[in-house]
């Protein structure tokens, strides 16, 4: 119960930033164009705006060879996010559990968007939730976003599926 | 004077031998005289140790791209490739057929499959150092020709938030895909072939997309290692009625505003990734022949 309160307690500043989206969003539901400037590439200060609008604190680790990570946290859950030279981007959320290769099998057929893979570090087992979004063919302020708000409904289902 | 006179006499002849190697004809090349030739280029490059064939690569950047020099052994003949983001093997094919000094290929690096651009002399016919360098030129044209090519060209397109099933049927369509359509509340279905496999693709109202191709059933832990090495795309072990099977799936969210481009490479794209995953699945088969897949409900 502690911990469900917790889990609670940490997603409804996520709950908030999604309600306080960009008007935008939501809209364009008859398929209509929506006004949203198309970028060729996920720019440093297109992904670094996204992240500030959304209130997530980062940190962001040491660029390599084009490679930029963000770090930051819902609640107690380390996320990490990489733009690898614009073209796409990847966000990850590393659990100390060992799951079994049946639990991540479930997870993925269930799950809409993400996936679930088991890593094995000399012996230490953890499973991360991981998304990607490809930017190859451009990428708007609403995708990214998006992005990082549907990653955080999946990590929270994610949670719960863990919790079982 | 006399003094003088053998200067100038030098001189001369070290003139004549510096013109001379603009023109002069050879038929292999040293990896020093490599190595000159790009430095001459201003390259910042880096020179692998020779791989047990004997082929010397030298990597660099130009231009933003990972190139390579490969110096084949005795010199008689180079290469230089370019490594560029994956299109889709009709997109290979096109590109084929039409450029004049290059061809493409798609090829795994690492996890990363990559479109690859090469471009090849052959020096024992005899070339001169200005064949070289226009084999340069005429592959840094070339390369940025087939940037634009696989990224369809930028286009700043409008975003729709969800793609009516007209437009879907439009894309599916100028991808020459037959498809058979379905409809059942607010998902449609589209059943057609990529690679000679049977793909579905889903739309949830517009505003989710699913893709989803089938496969034999691979064991578990092998599913987790494809999808460790993989960006963009998952696979799962599925039984819905009769024997398990494996599928392949890549997802897009449209409602955070896409453009038809977007979509197009999402569905055009999957094709390579069919072709990837049933390359590595064909490896499993060979590895243990007859292993089937597991943890399927």
């Amino acid at each position: 119960m502690v911990r469900r309160n917790r889990l609670i307690a940490a997603f409804i500043p996520m709950l908030l930033v999604t309600l306080l989206l960009d008007p935008d969003i939501g809209r364009g539901q008859d398929g209509k164009e929506k006004k949203s400037k198309l970028r060729p590439r996920a720019s440093t200060e297109l992904v670094e705006g996204v992240l500030k609008n959304l209130e997530l604190a980062f940190k962001k680790e040491p660029e390599k060879k084009g490679v930029e990570s963000y770090a930051f946290q819902r609640g107690e859950t380390k996320i990490r996010l990489v733009n690898y030279n614009g073209e796409d981007l990847w966000i990850e959320a590393v659990f100390d559990k060992n799951i079994t290769l049946i639990q991540a099998n479930q997870w993925n057929t269930e799950a809409k968007f993400s996936r679930c893979v088991l890593l094995d570090n000399d012996g230490k087992k953890t499973a991360s939730l991981e998304m990607q979004l490809d930017c190859i063919r451009g990428v708007s302020e609403g995708m990214v976003r998006q992005f990082l708000i549907r990653f955080g409904g999946e990590l929270k289902d994610f949670q719960s599926f863990l919790a079982k | 004077m006399l003094r003088s006179c053998l200067i100038t006499a030098l001189t001369c002849l070290l003139f004549v031998e510096t013109a001379r190697t603009q023109d002069d004809v050879f038929r292999s090349l040293s990896s020093e005289q490599v190595e000159k030739l790009l430095k001459d280029r201003k390259l910042d490059y880096k020179k692998n140790e020779p791989d047990p064939k004997g082929n010397v690569v030298f990597d660099f950047k130009r231009s933003g791209f990972s190139m390579g020099f490969y110096l084949f052994p005795g010199g008689k003949d180079i290469m230089v490739d370019a490594l560029l983001p994956p299109i889709p093997l009709e997109g290979i094919n096109q590109w084929n057929i039409a450029a004049k000094f290059t061809r493409a290929c798609l090829r795994r690096e690492g996890p990363q499959l990559v479109s690859v651009l090469e471009s090849n002399l052959d020096l024992q016919g005899g070339v001169t150092l200005q064949s070289v360098e226009r084999m340069f030129d005429n592959f840094d044209r070339e390369i940025k020709s087939f940037a634009a090519f696989g990224s369809g060209g930028f286009k700043d397109e409008p975003t729709i938030a969800r793609v009516p099933d007209e437009q879907l049927e439009k894309m599916l369509s100028k991808l020459g895909l037959k498809f058979t359509k379905k409809t059942a509340k607010d998902i449609t279905t589209y059943d057609y072939e990529m690679q000679g496999r049977k793909v579905k693709l889903a739309s949830v109202g517009g505003s989710e997309l699913f893709l989803d191709a089938v496969f034999s059933a691979i064991p578990l832990e092998k599913a987790n290692r494809y999808n460790l090495g993989k960006k963009f795309v998952r696979v799962v072990n599925l039984k819905t009625s009769g024997e398990p099977f494996t599928a392949l799936q890549a997802a897009m969210d449209v409602t955070g505003g896409v453009t038809e481009s977007i979509v197009m490479h999402f569905l055009g794209s999957f094709e390579v990734e069919i072709d990837d995953f049933a390359q590595f699945a064909a490896k499993l088969t060979k590895e243990a022949p007859g292993k089937k897949g597991d943890g399927v409900k």
